[in-house]
């Protein structure tokens, strides 16, 4: 019998920061996985630059009846990118809206008023907006516009009472939504979806086809640290991802970043959340594959209907009643609304918590799915 | 002097489902040997192996290395081997260098990564990648690997197969220098020639029993007591000392 030696165990954090570490030079030494990370998302917002208009205006149609006057009025006719159009009348109007012609029109109403400090009375006002199937694309932009001024009267309002007028008028004077206003954000959560999910899912893969996880087996560092540094090397670098791609928004497309940095904190804040969730896709996807091959299709299968429904091609508006409820409540779509609320409502993370809420709902739930379906070999 | 035992396997059954891979088999590896497990396809050898590497979970029986139970101190066991995996790659991207310090990290350990590729003839190397690496570069740095934790066992499986005569001369040098320096070696091999040369003691596997134990010299000895006669009497030199003679015995990569 062989007297035994004490054995000193070994340091868990040793082994997964070292995993990390590799994990993380060997996705930036990786050409293939640099140009989705970094150049792709470049390449897409340009192409849809590119598509559309530079610098251009969107016609919002004023019905008649429609007030002309008040806070919000103003304050819509003095945003650069909306041209508010008050000559049609109501029979020209329905038919715009039925051939694509009129993407949107406002009706504002004013309902009662209300106190909003001691001696001060506020009017209430009712916006409407009619949005026409036939320019979705058109709609969606004016609708975001609409809203995010809406947004942000309402959120003056109820902050500092007593200034209202004031105060508001000159955030909205100073804002000017641009094309790229709409595109980052959606992009921006595409990105980070799809390289999430591609990346960690084959990262797995690979290493199962290649035995490099057995091989580890062998040494005394836990499953789970395999994993967890995995998820910790792509996150990493899916926040270095958002960084330049909004860096590169900023300064190249003029991406709007309505309270700076503080802008930039929440939307890397979001990022890490969103990330988070993306990677439980990816490793329910290795879960859920048998081999190479069919991990492609089941990865597609989580990303293209958050692809298409999340609203960061197609404005969700378009879509069937049925299917509207079922694409707000998807994690890209939370992400992308998240994104755009801080970016150019300007709103404060903190307004943003039914979105994180959804998310980290998604990811507890992905997660527990893949504890029970993670196969190790 | 009597031999040390640092390996026992008692009564290992391995089963899946209804097919017993492993048929409670028992043996002993001595500390300081090369030993060698060898058996056709299907034997039992890489279900055993994988055993005993704390790779898969035994059905009955046991195994202890160093004193330490497989069956309750796993963890334990895994920090005192090395595990060398037939057909095993490794992350891509990285260097040789960084492999080792990653492997190292691993075991919490600290080690000289120049020092330890150097000690595999790889010390102009340490920058390479993997995939640049011939395949008797490739064995070697994958027994280096098995090394960072400067194991009392290490498990080579098919460490030979694919390599040209030169190189696995070269590895058969490298294995003995392990031993020599104090580690146990287990070892797989198809080729009874590898065995012969290489291994102190052999046992013999088949359908997951262990047919015979001993070093190659008494298994010869108890074959040919029983009356077995080669139909043609052996050359005095084989096709590969030709071969070594030919092209010479140092290292081509």
């Amino acid at each position: 019998m062989v007297n035994k030696k004490t054995i000193k165990k070994p340091r868990q954090f040793v082994a997964f920061l070292a995993m990390t570490k590799a994990s993380v030079l060997m996705t930036l030494r990786n050409p293939t996985s640099l140009f989705f990370n970094f150049l792709f998302p470049f390449i897409f917002i340009t192409i849809f630059g590119l598509l559309n208009w530079e610098n251009a205006k969107f016609d919002l149609v004023v019905k008649p009846n429609s007030m002309k006057t008040g806070i919000v009025y103003e304050a819509l006719q003095k945003v650069d990118a909306l041209n508010l159009v008050t000559d049609k009348n109501e029979e020209q109007i329905l038919d715009g809206l039925k051939k694509g012609q009129v993407a949107v029109t406002l009706d504002i109403q004013e309902n009662g008023t209300v106190n909003i400090a001691p001696g001060v009375d506020m009017p209430v006002y009712d916006v409407h907006l009619d949005t026409s199937a036939g320019a979705p694309q058109a709609a969606g932009s004016i609708t975001s516009i609409v809203n995010a001024v809406v947004g942000q009267i309402n959120a003056s309002v109820s902050q500092n009472a007593p200034k209202i007028v004031n105060e508001t008028q000159s955030v909205v004077e100073g804002r000017k939504y641009q094309q790229i206003d709409f595109i980052l954000p959606g992009q921006l959560a595409f990105a980070l979806l799809s390289n999430a999910l591609f990346g960690i899912s084959f990262t797995i893969m690979m290493y199962k086809k290649n035995l490099i996880l057995k091989r580890y087996f062998a040494t005394p560092v836990r499953k789970f640290n395999i994993l967890g540094a995995e998820v910790l090397s792509k996150t990493l670098i899916a926040i270095l991802q958002s960084a330049i791609i909004i860096a590169a928004g900023y300064f190249l497309f003029h991406f709007t970043l309505a309270n700076g940095w503080v802008t930039v904190l929440s939307m890397l804040v979001l990022s890490l959340v969103g990330i988070i969730v993306f990677l439980a896709f990816g490793l329910l996807a290795t879960s859920i594959a048998k081999n190479e091959d069919s991990l492609t299709p089941i990865t597609q299968l989580f990303m293209m209907p958050q692809l298409f429904l999340s609203g960061a091609f197609f404005p969700i508006e378009n879509f069937p009643k049925i299917i509207q409820p079922i694409a707000h409540v998807l994690p890209m779509t939370l992400l992308n609304e998240a994104f755009k609320k801080v970016a150019f409502e300007g709103v404060a993370l903190s307004a943003t918590l039914p979105q994180i809420g959804g998310l980290l709902a998604w990811g507890v739930g992905l997660y527990i799915l893949v504890l029970i379906l993670f196969k190790w070999e | 002097m009597k031999n040390e035992t640092i390996i026992e396997v008692k009564n290992l059954v391995k089963k899946y489902g209804d097919f017993t891979a492993v048929k409670g088999i028992s043996f002993e590896v001595y500390k300081g040997e090369i030993f060698g497990l060898l058996g056709p396809n299907g034997a039992g050898k890489t279900t055993t192996f994988e055993i005993m590497e704390t790779l898969k979970d035994e059905t009955d029986g046991d195994v202890i290395i160093s004193g330490y139970s497989i069956n309750k101190e796993a963890e334990k066991i895994k920090t005192i081997i090395g595990v060398q995996l037939q057909a095993a790659g490794f992350p891509e991207r990285l260097t040789l260098r960084e492999l080792i310090d990653l492997f190292a990290a691993l075991y919490d350990v600290r080690v000289d990564s120049i020092e330890l590729l150097k000690k595999v003839q790889l010390g102009d190397k340490v920058k390479s990648y993997v995939k640049d690496l011939s395949g008797g570069q490739k064995q070697r740095f994958s027994i280096a690997t098995t090394l960072v934790n400067k194991p009392e066992v290490v498990f080579l499986d098919e460490p030979s197969t694919g390599l040209d005569p030169q190189a696995r001369l070269n590895l058969w040098g490298l294995i003995r220098e392990i031993r020599d320096s104090g580690t146990t070696v287990v070892i797989t091999t198809h080729f009874m020639d590898e065995a012969e040369l290489l291994c102190d003691r052999v046992a013999v596997m088949d359908e997951g029993n262990i047919l015979q134990i001993g070093s190659p010299d008494e298994l010869i000895a108890t074959l040919l007591k029983k009356g077995f006669k080669r139909e043609k009497l052996e050359k005095l030199a084989t096709l590969e000392d030709v071969f070594l003679d030919l092209t010479g015995k140092a290292l081509r990569e």
